[in-house]
């Protein structure tokens, strides 16, 4: 295969950046960062990764409301599932042998799990439009709300407590066996190319996937849901896959953090946490995995420079930032600021929102 | 003497406090169990009064413009704090309350006239553009107002029967939370307003060719709304401390009422609270606050499933 | 030529109206036929009924051999039938090149979507439109690419519940043409319509409908001339 051909199964109508002067400026943003840990100093480098642990969550929210058109508020549920999840067998399991990697894997496979079964019971009972977003964040504070209050020494799992309000603690880091039988911790710059490596591979495997049939499919839904029942697919099938999707890779950010930071709390799942993905999603451009991506990374990096004056700041100053993107900018900043590079007709707005679900008894129009 | 608790848990998410009915295994005798069944009647009705008071003006908005205010709470709060000001200022409690849905409606009118309005037909942008909005004002009323204030101390004092009292205040919230339906009753079916509402919830496009302007019919509904949540917060300033998110423990479980009840006030958001009073009093009773809150959460999951568009819906449908 | 479609006893009713009463109906294959009526006839009720957006209150409908009856829209398309719905149905933030290729890659891979969609979008006329947002087209062309695509499912069975609502004389003209064409290629079409110089333009076959039930069966002469359709529709019959 040329590469060409290669790069082919990458581009696609759902995806922006489909040429080579696209693919170049992307290798020459992978080097920058392959050698990012050669230049920077480790505070720099963790925290680095720290954005980077984020962007997967970011990236499933994009194909389940971006590309899926469901507004989903439950990514910080599988974010905490997982992470508790991982806390939990790493602390039980240890972290010699290689275990905190099971544990990953484990954590995984009960967030998707989860949301097998929550997006099956919305998806195939025929929720849709808003109450999915009101039902996921019902279920997302609920979670919370139980967390919360599961504090006292009776509530633990094996040797893992789960502590209640101040989170589960002294969570081992993801370490894994040499061919001597050693422990290898990975944390550091080892854990930096670890996030690095499961960016790329997570981003062209979201590229491939969401440019195939599949992801054909997933958009038309988006756009006419009718419609597509009528061309003969089972609409449910498809919005339930793109929720397991979104679900698979905010648990992987939850395992990941609780790997990194070595602990968990609730409230990283109940308000104003809850939201923040679809801040993230919703300033970078919901409808594109890079605008995601980047966008991801900006705010994150732009919330963090102003927690420095105080958290409630930064969280005002992103609230009005959210609505004025909303208001002006619905399709999101990077989309927007690259149609207007590109003289696209559309400007700053970006990608039009698609139609809207017709509320109770309200008439759509298809503008 | 057994005080039936007032007072709010704070900001993790609970809300009005139900005593803890595991009492009741030690009463035997008959006048006991009187006095036990009022205490739980008196639990329901409480709980009721609260959903009603706090979700009704969520559902306005709901069933006239098909938006989720995510800004409800904030609203509340905008209320309690008023109300509060104003009492500490020295007007009496019913005047004061009474400024604080005023501010809290002229605050609704001048969101709805910046930012809301152009969202009419996108129900799931205005979540998040409302949501944005919340995010701006409880933040910024924490930066403003820092922390908790204490709440001004609920008055009319209590009434006694055998081991338990009932605070007056919260039996009075029952009836202002009745008499809030039937006001709304009147205001929607014999006020010009009133008739123009319902057109404009009905078709509004239809009603616009009709004359009724409706712009400005959102706006005074989304002002009504608004101004019905500082109502809430006002009613229930005195009985908490407040804190600049205390809209929070408000608007959960507003949302569960409205997304049970349906977008109709009257035929939805009443039995939805007298239905959602029961089942959060029943399970605090038995396995405490956090659980009744949880149950809630997980009522409207499955209402959201059975009965797609609420109880309202449902009895629309039902009557066809 | 064998029955296509056949339709028994089909009835709905609606609280306590009976929309459709004890309908029989049948299809033979590479008909092309016309489903008139005046209004609240139960047209729409029964096009619904048969494309499977609601269930009957009884009655049975056969689609090539198989009960159908229970079946969702979408295993009906995947048994072999095709939609084309009054409002044009289709995605409008997606390019039209898009649109098209939606409905063929079920069947086809990648360059026979391609040769495909080529095709068909010339047949239908918007092969300069393939790169434009479907939202941004014409409402005819909205109409023409919504029937490219119910097209391109390559049905046994083809519905249209009124093509030509909203088109221009010369728009409705063409789309007849294009529907001659298809039935010409072998397609089943079964239409339903309001427009009278459409259905004379088009239709071999012509039923009827009135409060529910079939009124008349013949060919499209038959029906001008029967007195009790002039009846039901008041003389009403529109002259292109």
């Amino acid at each position: 295969m040329t590469p060409t051909d290669l790069l082919a199964r990458f581009n696609g109508p759902q995806t922006f950046g489909n040429g080579r002067a696209f693919w170049a400026a992307a290798g020459l943003v992978l080097g920058l960062a392959v050698l990012y840990p050669l230049i920077a100093d480790s505070f720099n480098v963790a925290n680095t990764a720290y954005f980077g642990v984020w962007t997967f969550m970011a990236l499933g929210l994009s194909v389940i409301w971006g590309y899926g058109g469901l507004l989903s508020f439950g990514q910080t549920a599988f974010f905490g599932l997982a992470g508790y999840a991982y806390g939990v067998i790493a602390i039980n399991l240890g972290d010699a042998h290689g275990y905190p990697i099971l544990a990953l894997l484990a954590a995984l496979t009960i967030a998707s799990a989860f949301a097998l079964i929550l997006g099956y019971f919305m998806i195939y009972g025929g929720i849709g439009g808003v109450f999915v977003g009101i039902v996921t964040l019902s279920v997302t504070l609920a979670f919370a709300t139980f967390m919360n209050q599961t504090a006292g020494p009776q509530w633990h799992i094996g040797r893992a407590r789960l502590n209640g309000y101040n989170g589960m603690t002294r969570i081992p880091s993801l370490a894994i066996v040499d061919f001597a039988g050693n422990k290898l911790k990975i944390d550091g710059p080892a854990f930096y190319y670890l996030i690095l490596a499961l960016m790329v591979i997570i981003y062209l495997g979201l590229r491939v996937l969401l440019n195939s049939r599949f992801g054909n499919v997933l958009v038309a839904i988006r756009e006419n849901p009718e419609r597509t029942e009528l061309l003969g697919y089972d609409i449910r099938r498809y919005q339930l896959g793109a929720f397991v999707i979104g679900g698979f890779l905010a648990g992987l950010s939850g395992a990941l953090y609780a790997a990194w930071g070595n602990f968990i709390v609730p409230a990283s799942m109940a308000l104003p946490a809850a939201a923040m993905p679809i801040i993230w999603v919703a300033v970078g451009g919901r409808q594109d995995l890079t605008a995601t991506l980047i966008g991801t990374l900006v705010v994150l990096y732009v919330f963090q420079a102003l927690t420095v004056i105080s958290q409630e700041y930064a969280l005002v100053v992103i609230g009005a930032v959210l609505l004025v993107t909303i208001l002006f900018a619905p399709g999101g900043y990077v989309i927007g600021i690259a149609n207007l590079l590109r003289g696209g007709r559309r400007g700053l707005i970006g990608m039009r929102t698609g139609p809207v679900d017709a509320r109770l008894g309200a008439e759509t129009t298809n503008e | 003497m057994q005080q039936l608790p007032s007072t709010r848990a704070d900001s993790a998410g609970a809300s009005v406090q139900i005593v803890d009915l595991s009492i009741f295994n030690a009463e035997a005798d008959v006048e006991g169990l009187v006095f036990q069944a009022l205490a739980f009647i008196y639990q329901v009705a409480d709980v009721f009064a609260f959903l009603v008071i706090t979700a009704a003006g969520l559902a306005i908005i709901f069933g006239m413009m098909g938006i989720i205010n995510m800004a409800h709470g904030e609203f509340i709060t905008c209320g309690a704090y008023m109300t509060t000001l104003c009492v500490r200022g020295g007007a009496p409690l019913p005047l004061a309350i009474g400024i604080g849905a005023l501010c809290a409606g002229l605050l609704g009118v001048v969101l709805e006239r910046l930012i809301v309005r152009w969202f009419y037909n996108r129900p799931i942008d205005s979540l998040v553009a409302t949501w944005g909005i919340s995010l701006i004002l409880t933040q910024g009323a924490l930066l403003l107002l820092g922390s908790a204030w204490s709440s001004v101390g609920t008055p009319l004092g209590s009434v006694a029967f055998g081991n338990y009292s009932f605070a007056v205040y919260r039996i009075a919230m029952v009836a202002v939370a009745i008499a809030l339906l039937l006001g709304l009753y009147l205001l929607f079916t014999f006020t010009t307003f009133g008739v123009h509402a319902r057109a404009t919830m009905q078709n509004a496009s239809m009603a616009r060719a009709l004359g009724v302007p409706v712009e400005r019919i959102y706006c005074q509904t989304f002002g009504l709304g608004a101004a019905l949540a500082g109502l809430a917060g006002g009613l229930y300033a005195p009985t908490l401390t407040l804190s600049p998110t205390m809209g929070t423990g408000f608007v959960v479980e507003a949302f569960v009422t409205v997304v049970v009840g349906g977008a109709n006030v009257l035929s939805g958001t009443a039995p939805a609270s007298v239905v959602l009073a029961a089942i959060r009093a029943a399970i605090t009773a038995g396995y405490g606050q956090v659980y009744g809150l949880i149950g809630l959460l997980v009522t409207v999951c499955i209402v959201i499933r059975v009965l797609p568009e609420g109880f309202s819906g449902w009895l629309a449908r039902r009557r066809a | 030529m064998s029955r296509l479609l056949e339709v028994k006893a089909l009835t709905k009713r609606f609280g306590g109206v009976t929309a459709i009463d004890c309908l029989d109906f049948a299809l033979e294959e590479r008909e092309l036929h016309c489903l008139i009526g005046p209004n609240g006839a139960g047209k729409s009720t029964f096009f619904k009924l048969v494309t499977g957006r609601i269930r009957p209150s009884s009655g049975t409908i056969v689609f090539r051999g198989r009960d159908i009856t229970r079946l969702s829209s979408a295993r009906r398309v995947q048994a072999g039938m095709s939609i084309k719905m009054q409002v044009p149905g289709i995605f409008p933030n997606l390019p039209v090149q898009q649109n098209i290729a939606t409905a063929l890659q079920r069947r086809l891979d990648r360059a026979a979507v391609r040769a495909e969609s080529d095709r068909l979008l010339t047949f239908v006329g918007l092969e300069q439109q393939r790169h434009r947002l479907a939202g941004e087209l014409a409402h005819g062309q909205k109409q023409w690419l919504e029937i490219a695509m119910a097209v391109g499912l390559s049905p046994a069975l083809l519905f249209l519940d009124e093509p030509t609502a909203g088109l221009s004389p010369e728009e409705t003209r063409h789309t007849g043409e294009m529907v001659l064409e298809l039935n010409r290629q072998g397609m089943t079409v079964l239409v339903v319509e309001h427009d009278m110089a459409f259905v004379r333009q088009i239709a071999r076959m012509v039923t009827v409908l009135h409060f529910g039930r079939t009124f008349a069966r013949g060919t499209i002469d038959e029906i001008i001339a029967h007195e009790g359709v002039q009846e039901i529709y008041l003389g009403k019959a529109q002259d292109a």
